[in-house]
């Protein structure tokens, strides 16, 4: 990670404690570049900001390792606390990182909720398509008939599409991006905290350890190589067209409203 | 201690007011300024009071779409430096559990209030109960404790709410008032007094915020915002709040301290009446609505020439054990009456020193009549 | 007031006002520096079928709130005279609309004509409940004129107020006429 934004780290903290080939740290890095590129435009101050989590893989991106106001909480419940912490204080930048089945299972409710309401949060979700942490059980973001830990058979259910739900229940600002385009996710991730009221930015972050080795997606490479190659950048005027098999639509899909 | 004198937002004087909207205004008394809830019976009313009333004074006020996210947005509240609380009825508290476990652990100060209604489970929703003595003291997983008071009037819903908000703030600790229905419903006189005694969160500046060097010291409370970069979480963790989960030292200290902190001032915490005491053969044991029929009861008792009293238990969780002793040791026998299978009884029987201690248990969604505690003194001296 | 306390009963049909009546008649002994401490049916059970208000009042603090056997009872409907006639102490008084309610042949029973004064002279129904309130405190004589007064605009919507008023008035002669 660059030296410049070592600033934004605790210094007890040496090493991430994710798995070699994993987005998180990758995402990690990119939250820390677009707070860095909003302060130099003066348009936030990382003393401002509240980093929120649940509990899993990615709520270990802020937890421990941002040196700011961390809040490490319940599975599921991370965006209904930052709620809380929002209301009591609205001086505070309010960013909640987790996972997909943090958010979009134990939490979906929560989630659905605070973007009916318009909370300003702007929540981050770390999608891989899996449970990780707790060993490669199927998430309901897991695509149709993928091997899991809990579908051996392969899962015979649909995933949630994250965006166009959180869309439909009145997001302010809804993107999803892949850690394999980093800099269109340093602007979603930019975008999402300063468009007042509820944004949501889906990021794809692969898994290789538990979603990878069930693909047959080997090493960490493949698996990049694997979503460059399935993800089309969402066009406005083709919204319906297909994505490739087992790909993600990736762009802007509600700008502020 | 950093303690103030300041004014309830109502002006001092008698008032009418139901139990809920008493324990609203003790709560707003008390410097409450976040309330998170969801709608049930028999609490909704403090929902109602404090949804009407924080938006006058700045406060905020969040109806969730759950318990669980109730709880989670009071605990946010409050590390967000807002003295923040909920109110909640039997299914509703079994939702909250994990975060009272979570609120405990974080030592993250917050009050809820349960109106308790006829359980288990939706059981009779309009109707009173007290089976949830246990519920909130065990009812998460693991070893910790929380503070309950135990309201028998209107006005002790006033009194008693700011009470818990003192407790919960001085010891960082999750404060309930443990109501009944039959008080939330109940409308009476109270006389708002014309200032109350509060507890300021203490928060010393560069100290650990969750370890401190005495086995059952309090650490300082800092707030989000205030430049200490806190690292709060429900895993176990260090006196700065990195995580130690292989570290069996530390969570060994932690738990023990979490516990120690309130069972070392059982004492201070420790709040009951007497009544007729002195010469009290048969001491009835009650708290909450009970106490009220158990007093006319031994009034009743009294004019009949029997050596009957009461003790009135004010603070439920940590357990007032000595004056039970006290009277044991006077060879004093006890009647439990609770609308509940015994409880507390079986609490007051570990501290009864082997003296008699007999039930009066009753399920069925009423409160327990003064006539059927009268006849049960009489059955049992 | 005497030192005892004072257990009062009201019941009727939900939706004829019985709650209110009974706060009123509970913040009236407060505002009054009385002792009071009331509940009530709650929930379905008041808006529909048989629904009651119980009242404590004394001047001193009430040891039990709830209402063991009435010192005085109010029927306001044939079906709650029904249901809560056997819960009103040995010497207790009932007081019954006198058009709505056949009683028993018991002692200490009144008809007083609520109602008929609410739809000929108030041309409201739903002002029945207020008259009795006057009702109540002009046969007990709690009450001063002024403190109901102010019970009943601290409670009623302001556009019911005037009528209000006038039910508390008449309520209030029919009550003293009655204690005599």
């Amino acid at each position: 990670m660059a030296r410049a934004l070592e600033k934004y780290l605790r210094p007890q903290v040496k090493a991430t404690p994710f798995c070699p080939g994993c987005g998180h740290g990758v995402l990690l890095g990119l939250i820390l570049r677009a707070i860095e590129g909003l302060e130099q435009e003066g348009r936030l101050a990382w003393s401002e900001m509240l980093f929120v989590s649940g509990i899993g893989c990615a709520a270990w991106i802020p937890s421990p390792n941002f040196k700011a106001d961390t809040l490490h909480t319940l599975h599921g419940r991370a965006v209904a606390f930052a709620v809380g912490a929002k209301a009591a204080n609205p001086a505070l930048k309010v960013m909640v990182v987790s996972g997909d089945g943090d958010l979009a299972s134990i939490g979906g409710n929560h989630l659905i909720q605070a973007a009916r309401r318009g909370n300003d949060l702007t929540v981050v979700c770390a999608n891989n398509q899996i449970y990780g942490m707790t060993g490669g059980q199927v998430a309901p973001t897991t695509p149709v008939n993928l091997p899991t830990a809990t579908t051996p058979g392969g899962n015979p259910y649909r995933p949630f599409d994250l965006c166009k739900l959180v869309e439909a229940a009145g997001a302010s600002y809804v993107a999803r991006g892949s850690v394999t385009r980093p800099y269109d996710l340093i602007d979603y991730l930019s975008r999402g905290l300063t468009t007042p009221g509820f944004s949501f930015i889906e990021v794809l972050s692969p898994c290789p350890t538990q979603f990878g080795r069930r693909q047959r997606l080997d090493s960490a490479a493949a698996m990049f190589d694997h979503l460059r190659e399935t993800c089309r950048y969402y066009v406005e005027t083709e919204p319906e067209a297909e994505t490739p098999a087992g790909g993600f639509l990736l762009g802007e899909f509600v700008h502020g409203r | 201690m950093p303690s103030r004198t300041a004014q309830p937002l109502l002006p001092p004087g008698p008032r009418y007011l139901s139990g809920n909207e008493a324990a609203a205004e003790g709560a707003l008394a008390a410097g409450c300024r976040l309330y998170a809830g969801y709608p049930i019976t028999p609490s909704s009313e403090i929902m109602e009071r404090m949804a009407a009333r924080l938006p006058e004074i700045d406060g905020a006020f969040l109806q969730m779409e759950d318990e669980i996210a109730s709880i989670s947005a009071v605990v946010g509240g409050s590390w967000s430096g807002s003295k923040s609380m909920t109110a909640t009825s039997g299914p509703g508290l079994s939702l909250m559990q994990e975060c009272l476990g979570y609120a405990a652990f974080t030592e993250t100060p917050l009050v809820l209030i349960d109106v308790q209604r006829a359980g288990p489970c939706t059981g009779q929703a309009t109707k009173v109960g007290g089976g949830d003595i246990m519920a909130v003291k065990y009812g998460s997983h693991g070893d910790y404790q929380v503070v309950a008071f135990s309201p028998w009037s209107v006005a002790e819903m006033f009194s008693l709410t700011v009470e818990a908000f003192n407790w919960s703030e001085r010891l960082r600790v999750p404060a309930f008032l443990l109501a009944e229905e039959a008080t939330g419903h109940l409308r009476e006189r109270v006389d708002i007094p014309e200032t109350v005694e509060l507890y300021e969160r203490d928060y010393r500046p560069g100290e650990a915020p969750f370890g401190h060097p005495e086995a059952d010291g309090v650490p300082s409370m800092p707030r989000f915002g205030q430049g200490e970069n806190l690292m709060v979480t429900g895993s176990t963790h260090d006196d700065w709040g990195f995580r130690k989960t292989e570290d069996p030292v530390v969570q060994d200290r932690l738990v023990r301290r979490l516990n120690q902190k309130v069972l070392s001032r059982a004492d201070d915490l420790c709040r009951y009446e007497g009544y007729e005491l002195d010469d009290a053969e048969l001491v009835v044991v009650a708290y909450g609505f009970t106490a009220r029929a158990a007093l006319r009861a031994v009034r009743l008792a009294r004019a009949q020439g029997v050596k009957a009293g009461l003790l009135r238990l004010i603070t439920i969780w940590p357990f007032c054990s000595r004056p039970l002793a006290e009277l044991a040791g006077r060879g004093a026998s006890f009647l439990a009456p609770e609308m509940n299978l015994g409880q507390v009884a079986g609490l007051v029987r570990q501290a009864a020193q082997g003296r008699p201690v007999h039930e009066l248990t009753q399920v069925n969604g009423r409160s327990i009549a003064p006539r059927a505690i009268l006849q049960k003194i009489g059955e049992v001296l | 007031m005497d030192a005892k306390a004072h257990e009062i009963r009201l019941a009727g049909l939900g939706g004829q006002g019985v709650i209110l009546a009974g706060v009123l008649i509970g913040q009236a002994a407060v505002l009054q520096g009385l002792f009071a401490a009331g509940s009530n049916s709650y929930g379905a059970q008041a808006r529909g079928s048989t629904c009651q208000a119980e009242v404590v009042v004394g001047a001193e603090p009430i040891d039990y709130p709830h209402v063991e056997a009435a010192d005085l009872f109010v029927a306001m409907s044939q079906g709650a005279y029904d249901g809560y006639r056997a819960g009103t102490a040995p010497e207790g008084v009932v007081l019954y609309d006198s058009s709505l309610v056949t009683p028993d042949d018991g002692p200490n029973q009144h008809g007083l004509a609520v109602t008929e004064v609410a739809v000929n002279e108030l041309k409201n129904k739903q002002a029945a409940n207020v008259v009795w309130v006057g009702a109540i405190a002009g046969f007990t004589g709690w009450f001063s004129d002024e403190v109901l007064e102010k019970a009943v605009a601290e409670n009623v919507p302001a556009r019911f107020l005037e009528l209000n008023r006038r039910a508390l008035a008449r309520g209030l002669a029919l009550g003293r006429e009655l204690r005599g």
